[in-house]
This record gives structure tokens, sequence and C-alpha cells, in this order.
């Protein structure tokens, strides 16, 4: 960027501003920011396997635990709470669950913490609504006694690091991997011949990078295959059957699609349908939700990856009492059993 | 007996007397509660509302209402985050920042007093605007390029200074200030205080500025606690605030409450989320509760007033 290119900025605030009234925006609105997305926890981190995390027993001094979520109010989230709640009645630990109403109440899980830290817990499960935002909460929490384990979407390595944070464990989804997995359904789907898009979610979101990134590596070393388009339908199903609308018109022949989550799998599916394809253009989806359990029964969704949230309930249980009893190193990180639905 | 006038002072108060008192009954809370560790914990969680609430309280005084403060809230914050990120000096930054807030809050007051458009309808149309402003300028992308010396505003004593700071300087134009006392008497009676030479439309448009300019202020909080300006910040922000406002005794007809009641109905806000994490009420039910209080306290408050 030139180094005036905080003048665009600086003038949409000032028409804003001084202006009073915005009567027209700058001709030329602020670039948006390309970057790579911001580096995540330790990827240095030793993995732990299932079976060792499996070798842990009931607890032998009562042990009070935390699990706090982004949100009940995502499908996601329920087999998470459901199968930590089971696994912890089975190894006879106390489990509290907090989750503020929705996913942007940043400020609220922030407080849950907080409260829940100065409550006395041993252990705190977070899925941090904000990656950055959350560290000054933990710090707290480790600065108290308190063993963290991060479940699913990562906290902030750098930011983690500049605030002297060490997580115990980190319990979660190779989004990569997934990917990956997603692409190699498409390849053998297509037989390896075709034009393929791909539905990109939220740019700069580290699992969306990640699925992307995977599902390329998948595609790469076939060479009757071209990656033909790549858009971003933002996660949403709206999006995502405009973006496909306008992926059809541009690229008739276009045989395979891959979307990096359900919900635009939806809406793809959608877009697909009304023009006459159903059938013709492989797709493939991603989280396995509910929504889509129909249309992988027809056939119209050829396959979708199941993350296991249940799975990363029951292994971050595991692993928080397993570090608490010293039967499991702290600093692990165990990423869940990836499946294809087909 | 002390006077209906001490009484809707003290009236918050009570209402947070008793809320806190109530949980002190349960011996965790109590336990808890009050503490060195825990108490600068409340103050810090409830300043963005305190912030917000300062301003929202100048709107409603004057009969009036602002639903664009969270969005406005986020429209400040990545237009931070962008002109620090393009290489524009911090101070710059929280100028250009703190401007556009006013300005938005500008807009709305022209819109109510010029352009006679109700309160209610040109500050959703603000809010619809500014949060979609914020993803326009971003592409929906947070920014995290923020210099690091803004972060101290973000947490500690200098947040909760800076809200009560807030809070000091809306005291003083409330009840030391000509266009203060302007303000509460348009709410009261807008004719009556435009026939005896109140310069009304000129102080609406005051109140929605002040609205605006305590929004941006919370935007800059927020973006320093987070250490990124999200598109997405301030999500139901501005009915935190109606809340914290009405829960302090100011009433939304207009004319009656203060400043000092918003930062108490704030903290009401912050002890009742908290008190309910602590004696161990399921999450899920915490939020019938707040919204039963809320309900509550305007009701007592209605039934005084006839």
């Amino acid at each position: 960027m030139s180094t005036h290119g905080w003048l665009g900025p600086v003038l949409l605030g000032l028409a804003l501003g001084l202006g009073g009234c915005a009567r027209r925006l700058p001709e030329e609105p602020p670039p948006p920011p390309v970057k790579a997305p911001d580096p995540v926890v330790p990827v240095t981190a030793q993995a732990i396997p299932t079976a060792e995390l499996d070798k842990v027993a009931q607890a032998a001094k009562p042990v009070k635990l935390a699990l706090v979520v982004k949100t009940r109010n995502n499908p996601f989230f329920s087999p998470l709470i459901a199968a930590a709640e089971a696994e912890a009645k089975a190894l006879g630990v106390a489990l509290e669950v907090q989750a503020p109403p929705q996913e942007s109440d940043k400020e609220q899980q922030f407080a849950m913490v907080q409260t829940l830290v100065a409550k006395g817990i041993d252990a705190l499960l977070i899925t941090p609504a904000d990656s950055k935002g959350i560290v000054p909460a933990l710090k707290q929490a480790q600065d108290k006694g308190v063993l963290v384990i991060n479940v699913d979407n990562r906290v902030d390595g750098a930011t983690a690091q500049a605030a002297g944070l060490t997580l115990g464990g980190y319990v979660g989804a190779d989004n990569e991997q997934g990917g990956e997995r997603a692409g190699q359904e498409l390849v053998k789907l297509l037989s390896g011949t075709g034009e393929v898009g791909i539905l990109e979610g939220i740019r700069g979101a580290d699992n969306a990078e990640a699925r992307k990134r995977g599902c390329e590596k998948a595609l790469i070393g076939q060479p009757k295959l071209k990656l033909v388009a790549t858009e971003s339908a933002e996660w949403d199903t709206a999006k995502a059957y405009a973006k496909t609308q306008a992926m059809l018109a541009a690229h008739p022949k276009l045989a395979g699609l891959f979307c990096s989550n359900d919900k635009m799998a939806l809406g793809a599916l959608k877009a697909i349908d009304e023009a006459g394809l159903t059938g013709k253009i492989a797709v493939v989806g991603y989280d396995n939700i509910a929504d889509v359990q129909p249309l992988l029964k027809a056939g119209k969704l050829k396959a979708t990856i199941e993350q296991h949230p249940d799975l990363m309930g029951r292994y971050g249980v595991k692993m928080a009492v397993g570090v608490l009893a010293k039967s499991v190193p702290a600093g692990r990180e165990h990423l869940v059993t990836l499946e294809v639905m087909r | 007996m002390p006077s209906r006038r001490a009484l809707a002072v003290l009236r918050p108060w009570l209402v947070l007397a008793l809320v806190a008192g109530g949980f002190s009954l349960h011996p965790r809370f109590a336990q808890t509660f009050w503490t060195r560790s825990f108490l600068p914990n409340v103050a810090q969680q409830a300043a963005s509302n305190v912030i917000l609430a300062v301003g929202m309280t100048f709107v409603i005084l004057t009969g009036g209402i602002d639903l664009s403060v969270g969005s406005v809230l986020a429209l400040c914050g990545v237009t931070l985050g962008l002109s620090a990120e393009g290489g524009a000096p911090l101070a710059v930054a929280l100028v250009v920042a703190l401007g556009a807030g006013v300005g938005c809050g500008l807009v709305n007051g022209l819109l109510v007093t010029a352009g006679r458009v109700p309160p209610f309808v040109v500050t959703l149309g603000m809010m619809t605007a500014a949060r979609g402003l914020t993803v326009f300028a971003t592409d929906g992308n947070s920014v995290s390029g923020l210099p690091p010396g803004l972060f101290v505003l973000g947490q500690g004593w200098p947040l909760v200074a800076l809200a009560l700071a807030v809070v000091v300087a809306g005291a003083i134009l409330q009840h030391h200030t000509r266009a203060g006392r302007y303000l509460t008497a348009i709410g009261g009676n807008e004719e009556a205080a435009r026939l005896s030479g109140v310069p009304v439309a000129r102080c609406k448009a005051l109140a929605y500025a002040l609205a605006g300019l305590t929004a941006a202020l919370a935007g800059v909080v927020t973006c320093a606690k987070f250490q990124s300006a999200d598109t997405g910040a301030g999500a139901n922000a501005e009915l935190n605030a109606i809340a914290a406002v009405v829960i302090g005794g100011t009433r939304l007809s207009g004319g009656h409450g203060s400043v000092v009641g918003s930062l108490v109905g704030a903290l009401t806000i912050v002890v009742l989320n908290a008190g309910l994490v602590l004696v161990g009420v399921r999450d899920t039910l915490q939020g019938v509760v707040v919204g039963a209080v809320i309900v509550v306290t305007v009701m007592i408050d209605q039934r005084r007033a006839r």
C-alpha cells in the first residue's frame, strides 16, 4: 500500500464526520485489506493420539470443569455440549456449560469466562468467539491457576504469546485435511476429469482458508481437472445461491463444486436445480448439518465432511481431566477423526 | 419522608442495591463477588455500555431514541482500523473515528429535526446504513492492523477511568449547562420549550451528535479490548444501552432521568449477568431473568409516575 493509503479511510471519515451529512462517498472506496490469515496457535504443538486420551480414567479427587462455547444458537455446538456433559458424567467430574445467546456477543463471553474463573474452577474448555479478544480473560484464568483447554476455534497464537498465555492443550478438527478429503471425493466422483469450482467461506477466516487450501491440494495433482472458479459466499446460503448462478453462467461446462460449508451447499444446489442441471454437477459440502440429510439421501448432495463436534466435546473433557491428573502431558494437540458422509 | 425528587434520584441505586443484596444471600456470590479481584471485572465489563448509555440518555431525555449506536460503533471501529492500517498516526485515526461518529449522529439529528422523520425510523435507517457501510468498507473482514498503543484503553483502570470521565462530563453537561437543561425541558414539553425560546432543533441535533460521539468512543474501546476492528462489533449494543438507560430511571417518553442513573443501570445489568452465573442459573434462562428485571423496573417506575 502506498504511504498515502490512509487517505481513503480518512476521507471517508471526513465525509461522514465534518461534512455533517454524507452526500456522496469518496470516489475511491478504501481498498479491502488483503492479507494472509493471522498466525494461529502452535503448529509445532505435539499431537496426542486417541488411544492415549482414551486411557484417561475417573478423576481421583473432585474436579470442576467449565465449558464456554460461542453460542448454543448454532447446531454445531449442541452435539459438542451433549458429548462433553456425557463424558464429564462418565468420568465423575462436575461440568458447567455457559454460552452467550448469540455468536456475536463477544463481550458476554468474555464476562462469562471472568465470572466462572472467579467462581472457582479447575479447568476451562473454551471455544473463543473472538480468537484475539478472549486472550486477556484466559490469561486471568491462567493466573488463578485454571487450566485452559482450547476447543474447536483456535485462540490466536501471537496474541496469546504476547500476553504470556500458555494453553493446556487443543482439541479440534484439521480443516485442511477436511478440505483435502472433500477434494479427493470430487476427484473420485468426476473420475479426475472436468471443470471444478470452489465456494469459500469468509476470506481470511482461519477455517475457511484451511478448507480451501486442502481442497486445492487434492485437485492440483489432476492433469485433466481444471479449477475454473473460486468465489467467496461468506458461509451464507443466499450468497451461495447468487454466486453459483453467476458461476454456472460463466462456466457452462462446470462438472463439480466444493462448498466449504453445508449452508452454502444448500444455496448452490438450489441454483443448480433451477438451472435444470441437477445430477450433472457433483456437489460436495462440509459439516454434515441436519438440513442436508434429505439431499444427501436423495443423492443431490454427493458427499459432506463430518467434523465430529461430539468428539471435540468428549476429548476436550478427557484432555482436561487427564492434564489435571498429570496422566496426559500439557500443551498437546488432538485432532478428531474426520468422516466423509455419502 | 424523602421528596419525590429525591426518590427518583435514589431509585436506580435502590434497584442495584436490591440486586446485589439479593444475590449476596447466596454464599457463592457473597464469597466471590465482594472481592478485590472480582469487583474490577464488573467495572470493566460495564464500561463500554456505560459510555454508550451516556449518549443514549441525552437522546431519550429529549423523547427520542437512537437505534443506530451499535452499528455506528462498528463503523467508527473500522474507520479507526483502516486509517491506522493505512499509516495514519494513532491520534489522527482517533480523531477521524470520533468525527465519523459525530457525523452519523448529526445526520440522525438533522433528519429528525429538519427532516421531521420520527427518531425511531431515522435511526433504524442509520442502523442498517452504518452496518452496510462498515461491511462495504472492509469487504466483511475484520481489520487487525491496530497500533498496540491503543490496547491500553481496552482494559484495566484506563478503561474504567475513561468510562467514568464520560459519565462526569455527561453529568456536568446535563446539570450545569444551559444546553443540558434545555434537553430535559424539550423532553418534558417540546411546545412549551419552543415557546419559551429554547432552540429546539439545535438542542436535539446536539443530543444525537453526543450519542454518535459516545458510540464512536465505545467503538474505540471495543477495538482496543478485542485488538481488532470487527464489522460485527456492537451487535445489539443499542438495546443494552437502552436497557441501561431505562433501568437507570430515565423515562422513555423523555423529560426525566439522569446520566448517573444510566451508569447505575449499566452496572445493574452486569451485576445481574455475573450473579446469575455465580449462583449457577442455566445460561439458557439468564436472558429471561434479565428481561423480566428490565420490564418490572420500568413498570414500577410508571406506577410511581402516575
